[in-house]
């Protein structure tokens, strides 16, 4: 579910500060791959690996025109991780009927 | 949806659900770790374990993962107890590192209010405030703050 995604692939892949890195540079528009590498110390591969995380977690596209592979910042990732009040709305009413489920699945017997 | 500047506090998140179970039992659903991993997080079984402390000042930390690299919670402290009435407790979502290093979102605040309606119902209200989303996201990502220095424009178009 999105909250879920959210936390666990948004927050890891953003835990690293290369790929926050990335994301600051993308910020400022899209960047061809193999430009990308350019102002960190890392190898291409390093970069690709990196890119590939974001994009795995739906923070960066990846687009190929041409030869080149174009990066940019997927917005409505970046719009849904950056909105705590949204997420937390979301996550109390998943929590009321989660919490409504467990109330009446189970006798209060089987609870200790 | 708009960006948050850093310093601005959201306005409160407010709930109000009637379960069909009685009071005591509702509270215990808040209160006791082994009922709390069935159903709270974002799905069932997602909170791997649960740590309550159930006294004014005390902790409490539910684990959501915890692999080789990182183990994420929500943790915080109980502010308030009142048996079968009230429970205030301090919120934050915690990240910590398998090098030893924690980030964590500046603490918010959360108001259980427990009622007894009628035909054995329990009535909950819920007020999560504080949440301080643009502090969140510096603290959450450490050094986000300089990114998101270019957001502000990205997010509005």
């Amino acid at each position: 579910m999105r909250s879920k995604e959210l936390l666990d692939t948004t927050f890891s892949a953003l835990a690293d500060p290369k790929r926050r890195a990335i994301v600051a540079r993308l910020a400022q528009g899209e960047t061809a791959l193999s430009k990308l590498a350019e102002p960190f110390d890392i190898s291409q591969t390093a970069v690709t690996k990196h890119v590939q995380a974001l994009s795995a977690a739906g923070i960066v596209v990846v687009e190929k025109r041409g030869r080149t592979r174009h990066c940019r910042l997927q917005t409505s990732t970046m719009k849904q991780a950056f909105d705590w009040l949204g997420f937390y709305q979301s996550f109390w009413e998943t929590q009321m009927s989660s919490l409504a489920d467990h109330l009446t699945e189970k006798s209060p017997e089987k609870l200790s | 949806m708009n960006y948050i500047p850093p310093s601005e506090a959201t306005k409160p998140i407010l709930m109000d659900r009637v379960f069909d179970a009685p009071l005591s039992r509702v509270f215990n659903a808040w209160t006791e770790p082994d009922q709390i991993k069935v159903w709270f997080g974002y799905q069932p079984g997602a909170v791997q374990e649960a740590e309550i402390d159930l006294k004014v000042g005390g902790a409490w930390k539910f684990v959501l993962s915890r692999d080789q690299e990182q183990t994420t919670a929500f943790t915080g402290h109980y502010l308030e107890i009142s048996r079968n009435e009230r429970l205030v407790f301090t919120w934050s979502y915690l990240i910590e590192k398998a090098d030893g290093t924690q980030e964590a979102t500046s603490f918010s605040k959360v108001t259980v209010d427990f009622e007894a309606s009628a035909g054995e119902q329990t009535r909950i209200n819920i007020k999560h405030e504080g949440i301080q989303s643009g502090e969140a996201q510096g603290n959450v990502g450490n050094g986000w703050a300089k990114c998101l220095e270019n957001l502000p424009g990205i997010l509005a178009s």
